[in-house]
């Protein structure tokens, strides 16, 4: 087993000092959070949480207002647009993202520019990695919610906004996993056909596409699965699609509207969970 | 394997499904009579991009957003110290690696993947709405919201690593004696430990993230007053708040990748 | 030799349809230091697996001191009867020296206590001087990962001497170290892990190995028991048979 070398203190450093900071950090939140809600605590571990949630969970599933079980589901299916709205929401601010970062992950994976793929080192696409790189830090960090109301006051109200919105943060974070893929690309096919006398497309079809398509189709739809969660909550903002109505149902407590449509989410997300796992099996059985 | 021809026409019927999808999905969602930009949209969108040239540097605004990312700060690690806390005993019982008897093994772990399937599914916004409907107004409401959807995403990856472990040592300790409970403290959790410490730094970023956005529910942090300074229109200050957001975000990021490194060498 | 310890009666284990072995008996005595040896994949894994409690035959029964171990479940009353150690899992590489050591005890120690000796390890003075015996008392703080695997051994040798069950198996411990580090462990397993209240089990390969350290061995080939000689009485071209 390996004896201990420089690099190895310094990681073990790095690891303590990372660890203690986390902890110390914590305790400072708690403290915070604690001194910041010192009216409300009391309150929070009362009997009267307690009975607040029992009635707030059957006011979710209108026992309060002794509707019956038919005109429940009679409710939920009229919903149904709205779901069907927020899942085409979901699939298409996913499929934008997934063109723009596929067509621009190029350029931002370090051995494009440097000389690893074309034997030599091209300076101007350095600049264009640096560019393409920082904005898919930029949009990444901004939360979608923030970008929607961003995009509220210049867009008209409805669903696009959401899309654009969700489209945008997902460039950032799809071009980054997809740059990295490049990067870790496995070379060696590459380099044995280039020196066969293949080029270009060739290269690609043969060497590049087939290790690089099924990790990019499994990152895609993976980012749909969290696309689909975070598609009710913009439309919180975006007056679009199940959040409008999740707001609207808030707003004026109607709470047995919010437990349908809460009814509603659950769906599409199980719905979605279940097409990822097969099309994932469907991806991994095709490679 | 199925031979070749087969191979080829899933392949294509996939493809196409999946293309069709999406663009009648984009055509359903942008093909409408109303104008996709609003009516001075043009003129605020310009207003807004041009506005990044007017960045909002005053000392006075600068100390403002310094304070929200630290309280931004603070409410992540609040909720993430809470949601690994929690998550730690939930994880190790629903990898189904500790309990002998069968029966109650499978009911154990059965139910408790399908409670922490079902936080992990809700957005932590919806749970704060929810948590507000029953609390009322408070900062620990943030806190709240954060912790339990992450307890779902944390406890279903510490199971998962805890049961991925290398098998032989854990037999071995079994061999000598040691009890499940036994083994999975000596043994799974030690040899888990590295891969479950870099997920968690991997989730930090997300969770900052998570915390930026509790402002809807009036929680201090740069969310908030980025959304105060678009309500107020200034778009300087707004720009402001948006690159103290990227840089904090980058910074964890990079403060993580580094950890992450440091853990797998 | 004051009587059997560990009885081993038509032992057979089948996956599906496949045989790990079939119908495997002998017994084995207080005091003896059992070789057994075949090609790779013959079953003597299997075997040692079972008489540890980690697998079930399919057909048959294995008893120590007169319990079946089929029977009994992870705890107390294995870890006074068997302890294995293996090739190269022995160890926890995460885990200090000492941790490992105590983790002999585990089978006799309460779930408090055991946690409260990874925080605090308990019982210093007792494993410092088991690891002074074997020459490593001076990585006692160390992780075990950092340690050759002579030393990994050794601190696998050392939890044995911990748990002290009356059934001591090993898998191959020596045959990923070089000549001059298996003869030290060797010695060691004689010198430390063998008395008179005692059986052994190892497996080796190494024919100078048997005939010096070990009074018997049975030899496995294509899941069945093709000899069972004690020490004097082994030669070469048995064990060439063994391996061809």
């Amino acid at each position: 087993m390996n004896k201990l070398s420089d690099s190895t203190v310094k990681n073990k450093y790095i690891i303590r000092i990372s660890l203690i900071s986390s902890v110390i950090l914590s305790i400072i939140s708690w403290g915070y959070v604690l001194f910041e809600s010192r009216y409300s605590l009391p309150g929070l571990f009362s009997l009267h949480t307690v009975t607040e949630t029992k009635e707030f969970i059957s006011k979710l599933m209108g026992f309060e207002q002794n509707l019956s079980l038919a005109y429940q589901f009679n409710s939920w299916f009229e919903l149904r647009h709205l779901a069907f709205e927020t899942l085409l929401m979901s699939i298409c601010s996913i499929g934008i993202a997934g063109i723009i970062a596929l067509t621009t992950c190029i350029f931002a994976s370090r051995n494009f520019h440097d000389d690893t793929i074309f034997g030599y080192s091209r300076p101007l696409l350095k600049l264009v990695y640096f560019i393409v790189r920082n904005i898919y830090s930029f949009t990444r960090a901004i939360p979608e919610l923030i970008l929607a109301i961003i995009l509220m006051l210049f867009l008209t109200p409805g669903i696009w906004v959401a899309a654009i919105a969700l489209a945008i943060h997902n460039v950032g974070v799809l071009g980054k996993l997809y740059s990295e893929c490049i990067e870790d690309m496995d070379i060696t096919a590459l380099k044995s056909l280039q020196s066969s006398g293949a080029r270009g497309w060739q290269l690609l079809s043969y060497a590049v596409l087939p290790q690089l398509l099924p990790k990019f189709l499994t990152y895609l739809l993976y980012r749909w699965e969290v696309v689909i969660r975070t598609t009710v909550v913009v439309g919180l903002v975006s007056a679009a699609g199940l959040g409008r109505e999740f707001r609207l149902s808030f707003s004026y407590f109607h709470y047995e509207d919010l437990g349908l449509l809460l009814l509603w989410y659950i769906v599409l997300v199980i719905i979605v969970d279940l097409l990822c796992s097969l099309l994932r099996q469907f991806i991994t059985v095709r490679y | 394997m199925k031979n070749v021809n087969h191979f080829f026409e899933h392949k294509k019927i996939l493809t196409l499904i999946l293309v069709s999808a999406f663009l009648w999905s984009s055509i359903r969602i942008f093909y409408t009579d109303q104008t996709l930009i609003s009516y001075d949209g043009i003129s605020t969108l310009f207003n807004f991009l041009w506005s990044v040239f007017y960045l909002d540097v005053t000392p006075e605004f600068l100390v403002i957003c310094l304070k929200a990312v630290v309280q931004t700060i603070l409410y992540a690690f609040g909720g993430l110290s809470l949601a690994i806390i929690i998550a730690i005993p939930i994880g190790i019982l629903s990898s189904g690696t500790c309990i002998y008897n069968k029966y109650v093994n499978n009911t154990v772990v059965t139910t408790l993947r399908f409670v922490l399937a079902c936080t992990r599914s809700i957005h932590e916004l919806i749970w704060a709405l929810l948590l507000v409907s029953i609390i009322g107004l408070s900062p620990m409401v943030a806190v709240l919201a954060l912790t339990i959807p992450y307890v779902g995403i944390l406890g279903r990856i510490f199971a998962e690593q805890l049961r991925d472990v290398p098998q032989q040592p854990i037999r071995l300790l079994l061999s000598n004696g040691a009890s499940y409970t036994k083994a999975v403290m000596y043994g799974r959790i030690p040899l888990a430990m590295p891969n479950i410490i870099s997920y968690i730094f991997y989730r930090l970023e997300c969770g900052i993230r998570s915390a930026a956005i509790m402002s809807f529910i009036g929680i201090q942090g740069i969310g908030y007053q980025i959304h105060l300074s678009l309500l107020d229109l200034r778009f300087g200050q707004v720009w402001t708040g948006l690159i103290c957001l990227t840089i904090l975000v980058v910074v964890v990021d990079a403060w993580s990748s580094i950890v992450r490194k440091a853990l797998t060498s | 030799m004051t009587g059997n310890l560990i009885d081993i009666n038509n032992v057979s284990k089948y996956y599906g349809t496949s045989a790990a072995l079939k119908d495997v008996s002998f017994k084995v005595g207080q005091g003896e230091i059992l070789a057994i040896a075949g090609p790779s994949g013959s079953g003597k894994t299997t075997l040692l697996n079972m008489i540890s409690g980690l697998s079930k035959p399919t057909t048959g029964s294995i008893s120590i001191s007169s319990q079946d171990i089929g029977k009994l479940k992870p705890g107390k009353d294995l870890a006074n009867l068997v302890g294995m150690i293996d090739q190269q899992y022995s160890i926890i590489p995460e885990l200090n020296v000492i941790n490992n050591v105590l983790a002999g005890n585990l089978g006799n120690w309460s779930l408090f206590k055991s946690l409260l000796s990874l925080i605090y390890p308990l019982e210093r003075g007792k494993v410092f001087a088991i690891l002074k015996d074997l020459g490593i008392e001076d990585k006692i703080n160390n992780k075990a990962a950092h340690l050759s695997g002579g030393e990994q051994q050794r601190v696998s040798i050392a939890r044995l001497l911990v748990q002290n069950p009356m059934v001591v198996l090993a898998d191959e411990p020596v045959s990923s170290l070089d000549p001059a580090r298996a003869e030290d462990i060797m010695q060691l397993i004689r010198s430390k892990l063998v008395n008179t209240n005692r059986s052994v089990i190892i497996t080796l390969h190494n024919t100078r190995l048997i005939q010096e350290y070990c009074s018997r061995l049975i030899g496995i080939k294509e899941h069945s028991i093709v000899f069972d000689v004690s020490a004097n009485e082994i030669n070469e071209s048995m064990l060439k048979e063994l391996y061809k």
